[in-house]
């Protein structure tokens, strides 16, 4: 009996070890909650210890999109593409003072270099990946241009380039921070509401800023459990998650190549 | 509070009216591989140019379908890609080893029925005809159970894309309507509708002279699988529609148009299906039904892949698309039905009339 009972848990014991060598590929396939990040290559590491994340200050933002014109100049988006804009808002305030008060609303955007990137797990030749530093990237020599990422992304951030066809994002200008220098929007800001930084360093000033302003920070769709790292201070609660008002006249991008 | 938006870019649509094409052809193509089992089995009941139709309809779709996909990758010329860095967690990377195994087995299905009808061209009184026979590659015969193995193989591998296409789609978190299992269910009953409507299109493609009319149990097959499809996806279309939390589309004057084109077209199938019995003896009854079933299964996928995308997921939108002019709109559309008709007209001509009137009957032995 002893025997037998040693067998069966010799065997019990053989098929648990056998379960690890299934690749759980197709259980990550069937469930898609588990964080892909795509970087085991060196060469998407970035840099190991820091977390990037930029903080916007929107009390300060006036909305003159310099950081739009510093990023297409830097970054050589195509017109009528952005890899960050300024969205405007005309807000007409409740109450029965007359004349009634008109305000305007500036939502700074661009990639929210999610701690949990839907982007980067429904890429289908790993061509999109985060590096270690939280920084969301795209090889765009290996991009097919499925657009699957453009349709993941819940904050419009990603789109087909029309220049060079493949996926195209803010990258909060990696190949500046790499030479140490600060990415293009947050250089021209003149009103100073961009700043960017390592979260994982207490010391740094976006450390320092989201701490002294802790009870005034939100990020952009929470419910979608993206964990963005694109923090907002100064931000009304009706510009979170789907902006609820007339809509603009869209400008038409033009023709197409 | 007020809010007005004054300055937003729009987005643009990603997913061009390629992808629509795809999931109209290949839809087409799984459904006709499942009807082509269902015939097989039923072979003394249907007709062989009904089973021939089913099974150009699934070998064409699957020839025409992943061609349309590929336009839809803005780098076309990368698509290797997909083998050299598979990605198991991505429903994109398992769809491209289901697609060229679904392709290739369908062609080899629709093949080995047609191996019959390919020799009998070797009496072709023209010396170049007779050499259509050398298609069969060989000799031998096949035999009825090689073809249910591979017509069951076709089916299953059917099933992978049914799938692999519906979670692809039903994964995307951002989009609402397309993230839960309505919208899967949706393609997946409306392309039996699609398998319908261009199997009667091949169908009435093929040589007049001796094709015998459908008989009671292709009428059965047709009639069944339209109001089963279409009622099962009319249930779906208002489910699917609820669960768009950013505003109501029954209250939005565009979406009540798009979601009454959905359902009245499918309303028109069951109606058509339903008096099959006496359109299938007329031919612009059956051109009718064909007609329908094609426009009905192109405007669900129309609305549900490509006019979803124009809904705003965080600005007021919605994003107005117009379909272009060029290859990525009109063009590529009208190429793409050109491509599958001269395929079509090309395939059904190999039912050499001759030969098929020397030999009667023409059900494979079961």
């Amino acid at each position: 009996m002893d025997t037998d009972k040693r067998h069966f848990l010799n065997r019990i014991a053989g098929i648990t070890a056998g379960a690890a060598l299934i690749p759980v590929a197709g259980v990550n396939t069937a469930v898609a909650s588990t964080v892909i990040r795509n970087n085991q290559q060196a060469d998407r590491k970035g840099h190991i210890g820091k977390r990037y994340a930029m903080a916007i200050d929107l009390r300060q933002c006036v909305g003159c999109q310099a950081c739009t014109v510093g990023c297409s100049i830097e970054n050589q988006a195509p017109i009528g593409q952005f890899r960050t804009t300024v969205k405007q808002y005309e807000v007409k305030l409740d109450g029965k003072e007359q004349p009634q008060q008109v305000k305007a609303f500036m939502l700074p955007r661009l990639c929210n270099h999610c701690d949990n990137p839907p982007c980067v797990k429904v890429c289908p030749v790993q061509a999109t990946f985060q590096r270690e530093d939280g920084i969301v990237m795209v090889d765009n020599e290996r991009c097919v241009a499925c657009a699957y990422c453009v349709q993941a992304c819940p904050y419009d951030a990603r789109f087909i380039n029309h220049d060079t066809l493949t996926a195209d994002k803010c990258t909060f200008c990696a190949h500046r921070l790499e030479e140490g220098l600060l990415p293009a929007c947050v250089e021209t800001c003149v009103g100073g509401a961009r700043v960017i930084g390592d979260i994982n360093d207490p010391n740094s000033v976006i450390s320092q800023l989201l701490t002294a302003n802790k009870d005034d920070i939100k990020v952009l769709k929470p419910e979608n459990n993206t964990h963005p790292h694109v923090f907002y201070i100064g931000m009304d609660e009706r510009f979170v998650s789907h902006v609820d008002g007339q809509a603009a006249l869209y400008e038409p991008v033009g023709e197409q190549s | 509070m007020n809010i007005t938006e004054i300055l937003i870019p729009a987005q643009e649509v990603a997913w061009l009216p390629w992808a629509v094409q795809y999931f109209f052809y290949i839809g087409a193509s799984y459904a006709a591989a499942i009807l082509f089992l269902v015939a097989l089995f039923f072979s003394r009941q249907t007709t062989h140019h009904f089973r021939v139709a089913l099974a150009l309809t699934m070998a064409i779709g699957a020839i025409v379908g992943p061609l349309a996909l590929t336009g839809d990758l803005h780098q076309p010329g990368r698509a290797w890609h997909f083998y050299f860095h598979v990605t198991p967690w991505s429903w994109m990377s398992l769809g491209s080893f289901f697609l060229p195994l679904f392709s290739g087995l369908s062609v080899l299905t629709a093949w080995l029925y047609l191996r019959r009808d390919i020799a009998a061209w070797q009496f072709s009184e023209s010396p170049w005809l007779r050499k259509v026979a050398l298609l069969t590659l060989g000799q031998w015969q096949s035999t009825p159970k090689q073809l249910l193995m591979a017509a069951s193989l076709t089916a299953l591998s059917g099933l992978s894309i049914a799938i692999y296409t519906g979670a692809e789609i039903s994964v995307i978190a951002s989009r609402p309507l397309w993230h839960q299992p309505a919208s899967a269910l949706l393609w997946f009953t409306s392309a039996f509708v699609g398998a319908i409507g261009f199997t009667l299109l091949t169908w009435t493609l093929l040589p007049n002279a001796t094709k015998p009319a459908l008989s009671c149990a292709d009428r059965n097959i047709i009639q069944r699988t339209s109001v089963i499809a279409a009622t099962l996806a009319l249930v779906l279309v208002p489910i699917w529609a609820s669960n768009n939390p950013s505003f109501s589309l029954f209250a939005d004057p565009v979406w009540l148009i798009n979601l009454t084109l959905m359902a009245a077209s499918l309303l028109v199938c069951i109606g058509l299906a339903l008096l099959f019995g006496v359109l299938a003896t007329r031919e612009f009854g059956v051109i009718a039904m064909l007609v329908c079933s094609l426009l009905c299964a192109w405007i669900i996928r129309w609305v549900t892949i490509l006019e979803v995308q124009t809904i705003a997921r965080f600005d007021v939108g919605d994003f107005a698309y117009q379909l272009p002019a060029g290859s990525a709109g009109w063009l590529g559309i009208i190429g793409i039905f050109g491509l599958w008709l001269a395929l079509a007209l090309i395939a059904s001509e190999l039912i050499n009339t001759k030969a098929t009137a020397a030999r009667q009957p023409q059900a494979p032995q079961q």
